[in-house]
């Protein structure tokens, strides 16, 4: 019994014997390196590895780089699934929302009634200074441009510095 | 009306010799973010949540290059999601998994411990690099004891400088103005001039404006509030003769302090609750 497998290679044997007739190929080219007419007497081709020419992919390298950035880019395989609420996630959500929403409009109203305090009580010391001693109002009403924030002055953090306070200042002797 | 005001000016120095004080209210900005109440604290833990949710995979391949000893330590410590199989019942939900990360929930990443692993040798700690973090304490050494004259104390509100008169009346710390027209300087000057006489030179301010913030009091006896805020060094009490004591509060402690109207005269030109 023969199996198709055997039929095949039976048949490439036989071609690539006629091949050679036709063409005269040298036996040195076949890649088992014995003469390829004894091979119709013993029909199962050995292949041997060569070098390889050719790099993995049929792509040139700096192809297969882009290739490869565009995939790492892509969204799709690194997204999350689609975050999906039922309906009673859906309201206590918007309840989170709309209850931070208020609490921020109310720290802006605090905040915004007491710049106007702030802006009015300026507003009334500038007046009675006008009134009581003109040239220190023209004194306190000077420009100021070019004004500037100190360095030395820091925004707040998290956590303290090691060093929270330096209380060794010496002001320089002018 | 020019010609008005300093014809009336004129009049008011010769009836009185100027009460006009500069007041100052020199202030500690905060140096730590301020306390979250419950319901920020709340609210940012569940934004927090969400982001960690919505949040795309950990791209591993671009911090860890492939083969390193960095890799495979980040490796060991990943718990692995559980793979699909087909014909079995998975009671969590059948696992959606891309990029070796389960789509369904958030990702946890877990970072290698260096510092764990080698805590024997505990003498180089001091300087080593991967030495673990340890934040500093956000209360203080001040807040414990309560100290109000320590710069130190409650790191998250801003601080005002307050002293006491002889009278035991709690006040911002106010200058009398110069009357004569040699030795006559702007309010914001006569402020930091007499700040430095009372509580020593030492002391590093920045004023905010030339213009007073506010004003405290009639025409015969006004004290107009110059803004400064204290950047570094130490205020200590030099003169004994008009203040007696000192302290750095809250605008809540202020309010507990100073009386009543003093205070709702004021009180929209501090910061705090």
């Amino acid at each position: 019994m023969i199996k198709p497998f055997q039929y095949f290679c039976l048949f490439i044997a036989w071609k690539l014997s006629h091949f050679q007739e036709r063409h005269s190929i040298p036996t040195a080219m076949i890649p088992n390196g014995r003469p390829a007419m004894k091979s119709l007497g013993n029909p199962v081709l050995q292949f041997v590895r060569g070098k390889r020419t050719k790099s993995k992919g049929t792509l040139s390298p700096a192809l297969q780089r882009a290739v490869t950035q565009l995939s790492v880019m892509s969204a799709g395989r690194k997204q999350p699934r689609m975050l999906k609420l039922s309906r009673e996630d859906l309201v206590k959500h918007q309840t989170i929302q709309n209850c931070w929403a208020l609490y921020q409009k109310e720290l802006r109203e605090n905040r915004n009634t007491q710049l106007r305090l702030q802006y009015k009580s300026t507003e009334q010391a500038m007046q009675l200074l006008e009134q009581l001693d003109p040239e220190l109002f023209e004194a306190a009403n000077a420009s100021e441009a070019g004004k500037r924030f100190p360095l030395e002055m820091r925004v707040p953090t998290e956590y303290p510095p090691n060093k929270i306070w330096h209380y060794n200042h010496k002001t320089k002797e002018d | 009306m020019r010609l008005q005001t300093v014809s009336s000016r004129g009049l008011a120095t010769t009836l009185k010799p100027s009460g006009i004080r500069a007041g100052l209210i020199l202030s500690r900005i905060p140096i730590i973010t301020q306390d979250l109440n419950k319901l920020e604290k709340q609210y940012y833990e569940y934004q927090s949540e969400l982001e960690k949710r919505l949040m795309w995979t950990f791209p591993q391949y671009y911090y860890f290059k492939r083969g390193t000893l960095a890799e495979k330590r980040f490796l060991a410590v990943q718990k692995g999601p559980v793979s699909k199989q087909p014909g079995v019942w998975f009671p969590q939900g059948v696992p959606d998994i891309k990029h070796n990360r389960e789509r369904r929930t958030k990702q946890v990443v877990n970072l290698p411990q260096h510092f764990d692993s080698a805590a024997g040798d505990q003498t180089s700690d001091a300087d080593s690099v991967s030495r673990p973090i340890v934040p500093n304490s956000r209360s203080t050494e001040a807040d414990q004891t309560n100290d109000v004259q320590s710069l130190e104390r409650k790191l998250s509100e801003t601080l005002y400088l307050l002293v006491k008169s002889t009278e035991g009346k709690w006040r911002f710390p106010s200058f009398p103005v110069a009357i004569e027209t040699e030795s006559k300087k702007p309010l914001h000057a006569t402020a930091e001039a007499g700040l430095r006489e009372l509580g020593g030179a030492n002391v590093n301010t920045w004023t905010v404006s030339n213009t007073p913030a506010g004003v405290w009091g009639a025409a015969d006896s006004a004290e107009f509030m110059i803004k400064s805020h204290i950047v570094s060094g130490r205020f200590d009490l030099k003169q004994k003769s008009q203040y007696n004591d000192f302290a750095w509060l809250t605008k809540e402690e202020i309010q507990q302090r100073v009386d009543d109207a003093y205070y709702r005269g004021l009180s929209c030109l501090l910061a705090g609750k």
